[in-house]
């Protein structure tokens, strides 16, 4: 990090203050601490790899120039997340095909888990896949919210700060938005709960 | 969230963690080097005879130029730091093309951290990924130097020849650790890295590394930077072009 291999990380404001004073170098450390939960929310976002690499790319550069707006009392994260989903959502929105673009379930174990966690060892592939599907055919604010409520696992409030919501606009439009969810799911896919499983 | 919607909420939860999602690219490097540009774009004067320089850094440059010209007739050979540069058309007397440039001959790998912690000297390394490992390197006179080294990635391609995507050796003080022959002058390019004097080798040449058990000539095949600064000489080796190679030094120390 800044102060070369033995030095203890800093933290995001010391690195957002020396970035804020032109250090480039700070920046790339603050860059590399949060590569990728931004690229995971743009490529949630945009489905597309390129696009999602393109969207974080920007999407840090500019947040460097807007760091004179950046509170450093706030949590770095949410806003660096709002400026990536607003850079992915520009990108679906200027992508004239996007149809053939899905989002799909890794095969076997993700890299970097252990172990699957119980709620998605519960959550059988076929449901799995009828979600995906499900999701698919939502509209894009829709499927925005539920994916950084529940597929990116944010906050409501972090939720509300990555796409520019009030915190009560995030749960109603979540309320909205399952509730369509659950209007498109299969009825032959019986029930989702996965408690039941982990209580087994 | 109202209760009916609860056993969606886990599932998607559940979703979220076996969705495939492609290892996040490595976009600290580009991200660095579109801020250096950009930063180096606003501070040049609208001349349009230096349209790529500033004033400041191509006199430098053009110095460094004459100088370099002045030491080849003299010599064919001139000095960054701790590393001599010497121009010969002919091959050397070694008979074959010698071994590709290896880190191993230094020694076994040590963490980068543990290689910092032993050297005298302030170690600084480019934005962007850490090391995958690091070699100290003895020179003759018992001065230690460091090579950190990183793996093959998206954001450093394997160089031609080594096993590594990005080498950086740093040495300290004077004393010439390294000898590099090139064929010929317009194998280099003087350019310059944090206001310093800098030689750019895009071509295949050969580097002897002078260490306290003898010296070793190695074909080097990736595009070479040296600069000195604050009395440390740094070698970076690399597949990236020019304006990359350029952007990664200037994070270097930041």
């Amino acid at each position: 990090m800044i102060d070369g291999v033995e030095g203890r990380p800093l933290e995001d404001v010391d690195l957002i203050e020396r970035a804020r004073d032109g250090d480039v170098r700070a920046y790339g450390d603050l860059v590399e601490r949060y590569r990728d939960i931004a690229f995971r929310t743009a490529y949630l976002i945009t489905r597309s790899a390129a696009d999602a690499e393109d969207a974080a790319q920007e999407a840090f550069v500019k947040a460097y120039y807007a760091l004179g707006r950046f509170r450093t009392q706030s949590p770095f994260r949410p806003w660096i997340l709002r400026i990536v989903a607003n850079e992915a959502r520009n990108r679906v929105r200027s992508a004239k095909r996007r149809e053939g673009l899905a989002l799909r379930l890794a095969e076997g174990r993700l890299s970097g888990d252990a172990a699957p966690s119980p709620e998605a060892a519960a959550l059988d592939r076929e449901r799995a896949e009828a979600l995906l599907a499900g999701l698919a055919r939502l509209s894009e604010p829709d499927r925005q919210i539920i994916t950084c409520r529940y597929l990116l696992d944010l906050s409501e409030a972090e939720t509300a700060d990555t796409l520019g919501l009030r915190t009560g606009t995030v749960k109603s439009r979540l309320s909205r938005a399952l509730g369509r969810l659950r209007d498109v799911l299969p009825e032959t896919l019986g029930p989702l709960s996965v408690t039941e499983v982990n209580d087994g | 969230m109202a209760e009916r919607f609860a056993d969606l909420e886990s599932a998607l939860q559940a979703l979220g963690t076996r969705i495939a999602v492609p290892p996040a690219p490595s976009i600290t490097p580009a991200v660095v080097s579109r801020l250096e540009t950009e930063r180096l774009r606003r501070r040049r004067p609208p001349f349009p005879g230096l349209a790529l320089w500033s004033r400041r850094r191509a006199l430098m440059v053009a110095a460094f130029a004459v100088l370099a010209v002045l030491a080849l007739a003299a010599a064919a050979r001139f000095t960054i730091g701790a590393v001599q540069i010497r121009i010969q058309p002919t091959p050397s007397a070694t008979s074959g093309t010698p071994p590709s440039f290896d880190l191993s001959v230094l020694g076994p790998a040590r963490s980068p951290s543990d290689a910092a912690a032993s050297l005298p000297f302030r170690t600084a390394l480019p934005a962007g990924p850490r090391p995958d490992a690091a070699y100290i390197v003895e020179g003759p006179t018992g001065q230690r130097s460091v090579a950190f080294a990183w793996l093959p990635s998206t954001t450093y391609p394997r160089i031609e020849g080594t096993p590594w995507g990005l080498i950086v050796l740093e040495i300290p003080g004077d004393d010439e650790l390294v000898l590099k022959t090139l064929n010929a002058f317009q194998d280099m390019v003087t350019t310059v890295v944090q206001g310093r004097p800098a030689a750019w080798i895009p071509a295949p040449h050969e580097l002897e590394l002078r260490t306290r058990v003898g010296s070793q000539t190695f074909s080097v095949g990736g595009n070479v930077l040296i600069w000195e600064r604050s009395g440390v000489t740094y070698r970076v080796e690399t597949a990236l072009g020019s304006d990359a190679a350029a952007a990664l030094a200037a994070s270097i120390g930041g």
